[in-house]
């Protein structure tokens, strides 16, 4: 292997992300295969102030290559596509901008950016690896040559965790009062829809149990959205059925996972889908629409949807909380499922196809 | 209910079987489709104005994305110690320059807001023009010869599944829309004759008066797995029948079948002095012209089958 170093290039490397999680995942695997490996990002948390350095100190060394993760618009995008370097193009996927026209258009228009770098990084990326089959299909449609997938690596230890006492608590008391609890978790954003998630609550409310709840967990990605989310809520009279949690700890999220009957997620975009392997984690039976990467995700692990009419999705809420079987059948097919996406079986994938491309050389 | 195995389960099987439950829910009026229909409406009134594609549009998107004036400079540097200059400079001057950017974004915005207004307003009276363009009354422009939908019966039930909603618009009294639930479609229709969807109804079909447009604006993105159009495609003015094929191709879900059943033009002319055929805003389009404009929205496989006085073209929204 000629690679002496491969340094790593993020927009922003932040806590409870899972692209931030998965850069430092491929840092140590890197380390771990006896190459040197920095991350460089144009933003950093505080918490991971000293395990990176902002892009501008990066000096270029003999031998290394790059890395850029790639999830969205950046101007970082244009600096590493100018660097010298061999480069590599891990890929998350950019949300089509389609999503945010009617909320966002400024966020719409950084995506057609990002997704505009992306494909510009097709000329001088040697490699780029997908964290999704469905992300590699566009890596190809970019342009890339030569495409891989290896899948996200989640390191499932950071999901046991203690339930935040005082949320356990006080979901246990909305428990008690009957009804299933339903859960999602993931930003505030169009691409996600919450919005069905609310329609398809008043739909089960209507059609089986009226003192059914949803729990959203998760910041925003969109302010208009939020805001029309929260309308549309007390439109319906939901103030009592819809908890909008926003940003939560790892205790207060582990205790919705764990307090929650079953996982719902509606989303139309996800190019890995990161909070499915949490709620399996977590025994939660799942019921997903079958978009973007979320079937490749889940494998046989969840309820697929291919119709999210509400009154469809609320049959198949009543269908799983109330068929122990089902949701036995669900629960177990998780644990499998997330087995043969351990962070050992997801690192030595992402080791091969390492492996490989370095050995090619530059 | 489902066994547990550690084999899982077969998603298939237990899918159907919530479907019929649906199916069975909405027959026994437990959640009728006027009701999903209300929540798509519900949510879509906060959905902010002005989103619709055209260039006027990505014009004024364009003067929004200028409006926004940073004042972050870029401060990298590949000479040592530039950047830090660079930084503090910016740093140093930001209290000016962040006075001045602030009244130049809100005179911007406030002026892309304006546009946005006056393109909104511009386009409700587009609408208006083309809801005022003398469309044919139903009594006096039918076809001389009345079109024929029996004829198409097999070629429906052929091409549409048997599972997940299908919306037959216009169904008019409902004879086709009682073959394709005879034939075991989920099959339900709008007509907006008021006479028309009652009889539909009466004869225990599942009718809604409604305009086929206004249906479809509300209908959830992908949410149908079939769709007839017959009568609305001849008789709307041009704009609408390319909205009505936008809103298909939005509503249908990926691979679902639609099937435009239009009255040809040979046909309607037969009753109609010449002139007033060429100068009739209202007059059928040929089917090659329907052919291309489903080809242009999101449509593949699109065939046409002629019956004489009416043509049905059958296409397929694209995966």
């Amino acid at each position: 292997m000629s690679a002496s170093a491969v340094n790593q290039v993020i927009p922003s490397l932040v806590r409870w992300d899972a692209i931030g999680n998965h850069s430092l995942q491929v840092q140590s695997l890197l380390r771990e295969m006896g190459l040197e490996s920095e991350i460089y990002v144009n933003d950093v948390g505080p918490e991971y102030a000293g395990q990176a350095h902002f892009f501008d100190r990066y000096r270029g060394q003999s031998g290394a290559w790059l890395m850029y993760q790639a999830s969205t618009g950046s101007r970082l995008a244009s600096w590493f596509a100018q660097r010298p370097e061999p480069k590599l193009v891990n890929y998350h996927n950019v949300t089509p901008p389609q999503f945010f026209e009617r909320w966002e258009p400024r966020l719409a228009d950084e995506m057609v950016d990002g997704r505009h770098q992306i494909a510009k990084l097709a000329g001088v990326a040697r490699h780029g690896v997908a964290v999704s089959r469905y992300n590699e299909e566009e890596l190809i449609e970019f342009g890339y040559r030569s495409t891989s997938t290896s899948p996200l690596m989640v390191d499932m230890s950071r999901f046991d965790v203690a339930s935040d006492p005082t949320t356990a608590g006080w979901l246990d008391r909305q428990r008690q009062r009957g009804g299933p609890g339903i859960l999602f978790h993931g930003r505030i954003s169009p691409n996600k829809a919450q919005h069905d998630l609310v329609k398809a609550l008043v739909a089960y409310r209507r059609l089986y149990d009226p003192r059914a709840r949803l729990h959203l967990t998760g910041g925003a990605s969109s302010g208009s959205y939020r805001y029309a989310l929260r309308r549309f809520i007390a439109g319906e009279g939901l103030w009592d059925g819809v908890d909008m949690a926003g940003p939560v700890s790892s205790g207060e999220l582990a205790a919705y996972f764990r307090g929650a009957d079953v996982y719902v997620s509606l989303s139309e975009h996800e190019g890995f889908g990161a909070p499915l392997l949490e709620a399996m984690f977590n025994g939660l039976p799942i019921i997903a629409f079958a978009s973007s990467a979320v079937p490749e995700t889940v494998g046989d692990a969840a309820l697929l949807l291919t119709d999210k009419a509400p009154g469809v999705v609320a049959a198949a809420i009543h269908r799983v909380v109330s068929d122990p079987a089902l949701r036995a059948s669900l629960v177990a097919a998780g644990k499998r499922r997330l087995a043969e996406l351990d962070l050992s079986r997801t690192r030595a994938s992402m080791r091969a196809v390492l492996a490989k491309v370095l050995e090619a050389g530059p | 209910m489902s066994e547990a195995t550690g084999a899982g389960f077969d998603n298939e099987r237990v899918m159907a079987e919530i479907r019929d439950e649906v199916a069975r829910r909405r027959a026994a009026g437990d959640f009728p489709p006027s009701l999903e229909r209300e929540l798509d409406l519900a949510f879509d009134r906060y959905v902010p104005a002005g989103s619709v594609s055209s260039d006027f549009t990505e014009a004024v998107k364009a003067a929004d994305r200028a409006a926004y004036i940073n004042v972050a400079v870029p401060t990298e540097s590949e000479k040592p110690g530039v950047g830090e200059v660079k930084r503090v400079l910016r740093k140093a001057m930001a209290w000016y320059l962040n006075y001045l950017a602030q009244q130049t974004t809100a005179f911007a915005t406030a002026s892309v807001r304006a546009m946005r207004s006056l393109g909104e307003r511009l386009e409700m009276v587009e609408e208006q023009l083309a809801e005022l363009a003398p469309a044919r009354d139903d009594a006096a422009d039918r076809p001389a010869v009345a079109p024929d939908l029996g004829r198409w019966v097999g070629l429906c039930t052929e091409r549409l599944p048997s599972r997940g909603r299908v919306l037959h618009a216009e169904c008019g009294s409902g004879a086709l829309l009682r073959s394709l639930v005879d034939a075991g479609v989920d099959a339900y229709g709008v007509e907006p004759r008021g006479p028309l969807v009652d009889a539909a109804a009466a004869g225990g079909l599942e009718a809604w008066p409604d305009d086929p447009v206004e249906h479809l604006s509300a209908v959830a993105e992908g949410y149908l797995a079939g769709l007839v159009l017959s009568g609305c495609v001849d008789r709307l003015a041009l704009p609408r029948q390319r909205r009505l094929i936008e809103l298909a191709a939005a509503k249908l879900a990926p691979g679902a079948p639609l099937i435009l059943i239009a009255t040809h033009p040979a046909a309607w002319a037969t009753a109609v002095p010449p002139l007033e055929v060429d100068l009739a805003p209202g007059r059928p389009l040929h089917p090659t012209t329907w052919a291309h404009l489903l080809g242009a929205s999101r449509f593949t496989d699109v065939a046409v089958e002629d019956g004489g006085d009416t043509s049905a073209l059958t296409a397929r929204r694209s995966g």
